[in-house]
């Protein structure tokens, strides 16, 4: 039940699923109206009529459940909110809506009705129970209030369940002990900060702050401000009195912000957005991410000073925080996240969607309550890729990273030489291209391989990870059966330190690690090609004519010159000129053998050890 | 030892059974992520269209000042794809507002109208295979 959208949850096969309602949408906005000819309309249909019937469309009335109309904070509401409101006959607040006075309970209950039967719907079956999620400041009067709602709406309410806590059961961090847990919770119109204590089997509540009234609309509101002044100022026209154009600007403005949390920089574009006697007027601006940034600083720089006072009025410092957790759509915004960071020098928790993520944790609750969740068969999975060594020092990745175990993958790879009669099999963990910049794992040789021509052996390598994170790998040449293998203990057991160090390098040395592989790759790929081109001129040298020969050697002899001292664009030219003179051959021998009625074999190509 | 046989094949059995439902869940998941794939597919050719909407909107509002022969036809070629991937223009006509299917954005005084019946259409509104995409924004008659 949130301030301005609510969701529903179910758990299916031990996980949680956000159900969609009726119209296909995740999210159902919390308005009640009752339409001009009487009938009531719930979620996104009373918000499309909100405009033009102001008065009977409720919203927004979590501000006021289980609240006393005297109340400073629904004193204050009072004068924000376009619908009438009275003092109940005891002392609680009552709305108008029609001809009716309903009390706020009764608004929500309808909304939670909306809910029930839409996901009804959706599972085919009636729902008899539910948690209802609330803020952890909500006192016992407000409380009371919501579970009535839902009472009302039809519910058996099991839990009226803190919003933080859902948010930290949905990422799992009941398990952990003793740890001290921050929920910042950034919504679309309030910012509510909580912090946690996990003990023994219990989630307690060791402070809560926050702002009523800031959250992401504020943020669409400054870039919509920022549009009308930057129009003023080149057209002369003031759009904030053009009510259909303010709606585009309001659109274009939400637009731009949620493009700039994964864009660098956005366009606001809206041709036609008004006209005046020279004609029709368009508007283009151009929006940066560090523009945005700069618009919205002082929000973001206000919910750290809240936090901080948080952390202050519940004696702890940043420093005694174990896990902070991201809710919010408005906290996928870089800037906000990158704050959050600093101040405790603590990657946060973010991984899950952020709207849904306090729908979840309810439905999870409701699993432990029916006993769905169960520490069945926890399966972990491999923290970082695991690979071998191939040639060029390339690592050849077998088990990629955050699979699960047990598992198993096989690849074939063969020799780099002629008569080349053992391998040798590196395995090295982590994410970097290059076999040398990752963890070695161990290494072993494969010896007694029938010698032949480089490429024809088979070698198979196995790895295999079996439940407890034991990795044995194996190498098996396909000819002779002989194998060698490895037994590694503790492959996936890294520390969750050492892991971020692996990935950290790995992001870091992106660049140049790839175009490390990239040239050696391509002198790879050289070698392959002026093997096979000696190897071709010597085997059928005598059918080739003398030209097409003479122009082979020049270009092998160019090729050699340049693959251990040129650049990689000299390499890959000299290549490219080899395997063009190369096919010169392979057309004139096939005309040849055509002639003669003859086939040639088909030709594969393998990696190499 | 008998005591440790019947302690093993209840151990056993536990494991077969476990095996017996992971082969199953994997199964289960199979068909599932079917559906979802599915799902997923109609979701985002929905996704996609609705994004266009935007930009035929923004063409329709041009079309009522360029008047060029060349470039209405342009606005005849996105309407005609849209159609064939199942979008189509909603109707309204001087009917009661409907918030299923409309969105009010303002009232204006109009003689002759009921109150509530809708004067007006700002944007227009799409289905997609006769559900609603997008609804269509109008002004209400005070």
């Amino acid at each position: 039940m949130g301030t301005t959208l609510s969701e529903i949850a179910v758990m299916e096969g031990g996980a949680a699923k956000v159900l969609e309602n009726r119209e296909g949408a995740r999210t159902t906005p919390s308005v009640v109206a009752v339409s001009k000819n009487g009938e009531i309309l719930v979620g996104i249909q009373a918000k499309r009529q909100q405009i033009t019937n102001p008065q009977n469309t409720i919203f927004q009335v979590k501000r006021l459940i289980g609240r006393r109309y005297t109340d400073a904070e629904v004193q204050r509401d009072k004068k924000l909110l376009p619908y009438e409101m009275r003092e109940a006959p005891d002392g609680g607040v009552e709305v108008k809506m029609g001809e009716k006075w309903y009390k706020p309970l009764e608004i929500s209950a309808m909304v939670l009705r909306k809910l029930k039967q839409d996901a009804e719907e959706k599972l085919g079956e009636k729902i008899t129970e539910a948690i209802i999620t609330v803020p952890a400041y909500f006192d016992d009067s407000q409380r009371k209030a919501t579970k009535a709602a839902g009472e009302i709406a039809g519910f058996e309410v099991k839990r009226v369940l803190n919003e933080p806590t859902a948010a930290a059961l949905a990422y799992g961090l009941d398990k952990q002990k003793n740890e001290r847990i921050i929920v910042y919770d950034f919504g679309g119109g309030t910012f509510d900060i909580s912090i946690l204590e996990v003990s023994e089997n219990t989630i307690e509540v060791k402070g809560t702050g926050g702002d009523t009234h800031l959250g992401g609309e504020d943020f669409d509101q400054k870039v919509m401000d920022w549009l009308i002044g930057e129009f003023k100022k080149d057209q002369g026209i003031d759009l904030s009195k053009d009510p259909l154009a303010l709606q585009r600007l309001k659109e274009a403005a939400e637009k731009a912000k949620v493009e700039l949390s994964t864009a660098m920089e956005t366009e606001i574009n809206l041709p036609f957005i008004t006209s005046d006697a020279s004609g029709p007027k368009h508007l283009l601006y151009k929006l940066t991410r560090a523009q945005l940034e700069g618009l919205v600083r002082e929000y973001i720089e206000k919910s750290i000073e809240l936090v901080k006072q948080t952390l202050k009025e519940a004696s702890l410092n940043p420093q005694d925080i174990n896990e902070v957790v991201l809710v919010g759509g408005q906290t996928r915004m870089p800037a906000m996240q990158e704050t959050v960071k600093q101040l405790f020098n603590k990657e946060p928790n973010k991984t899950l969607n952020p709207d849904e993520v306090v729908a979840m944790g309810a439905a999870i609750q409701a699993g432990i309550l029916q006993g769905e969740v169960r520490d069945v068969l926890l399966l972990d999975v491999t923290p970082l890729s695991l690979g071998i060594e191939t040639l060029g020092g390339v690592n050849t990745i077998l088990i990629q990273k955050n699979t699960t175990v047990p598992t198993a993958k096989s690849q074939v790879f063969s020799t780099a030489a002629d008569n080349q009669t053992s391998v040798e099999v590196h395995v090295v963990q982590g994410e970097r291209p290059m076999a040398e910049g990752n963890k070695s794992l161990g290494r072993f040789i494969l010896d007694g391989i029938a010698p032949s021509p480089r490429g024809v052996p088979q070698v198979e390598v196995t790895f295999d990870i079996d439940a407890n994170g034991i990795l044995s790998v194996t190498a098996k040449d396909k000819a002779t059966n002989k194998s060698q293998s490895i037994r590694i203990e503790g492959s996936t057991g890294l520390s969750k330190e050492e892991v971020e160090k692996l990935k950290k390098e790995a992001e870091l040395h992106e660049a140049e690690d790839m175009k490390k592989k990239e040239f050696i790759e391509a002198r790879n790929l050289a070698d392959t090609l002026l093997y096979t081109a000696e190897k071709t001129l010597k085997d059928m040298g005598e059918k080739v004519s003398a030209d097409i020969k003479s122009e082979v050697e020049t270009r092998i002899e160019a090729l050699k010159k340049v693959k251990d001292s040129g650049t990689i664009e000299e390499l890959k030219g000299a290549t490219e000129e080899l395997s063009q003179a190369l096919q010169k051959i392979g057309s004139q021998v096939y005309q040849q053998g055509e002639q003669k009625g003859e086939e040639n074999p088909p030709q594969g190509e393998q990696s190499q050890p | 030892m008998k005591k440790e046989l019947e302690e093993m094949k209840k151990e056993r059995d536990e494991y077969l059974r476990g095996w017996q439902r992971a082969r199953a869940d994997l199964l289960n998941y199979k068909k599932e992520e079917m559906e979802r794939m599915k799902g997923l597919m109609e979701y985002s050719q929905a996704e996609f269209l609705l994004n266009m909407l935007p930009i035929l909107d923004n063409l329709e509002r041009a079309e009522q000042t360029i008047k060029d022969q060349g470039f209405l036809q342009i606005g005849k070629q996105m309407r005609d794809f849209l159609k064939s991937q199942g979008v189509e223009e909603l109707r309204v006509g001087k009917e009661k507002f409907n918030p299923e299917f409309h969105e009010a954005v303002g009232e204006v005084e109009r003689t002759g109208l009921e109150p509530g019946t809708v004067a007006e259409v700002v944007e227009k509104g799409y289905t997609l295979n006769k559900k609603l995409l997008k609804p269509a924004k109008v002004k209400t008659a005070k």
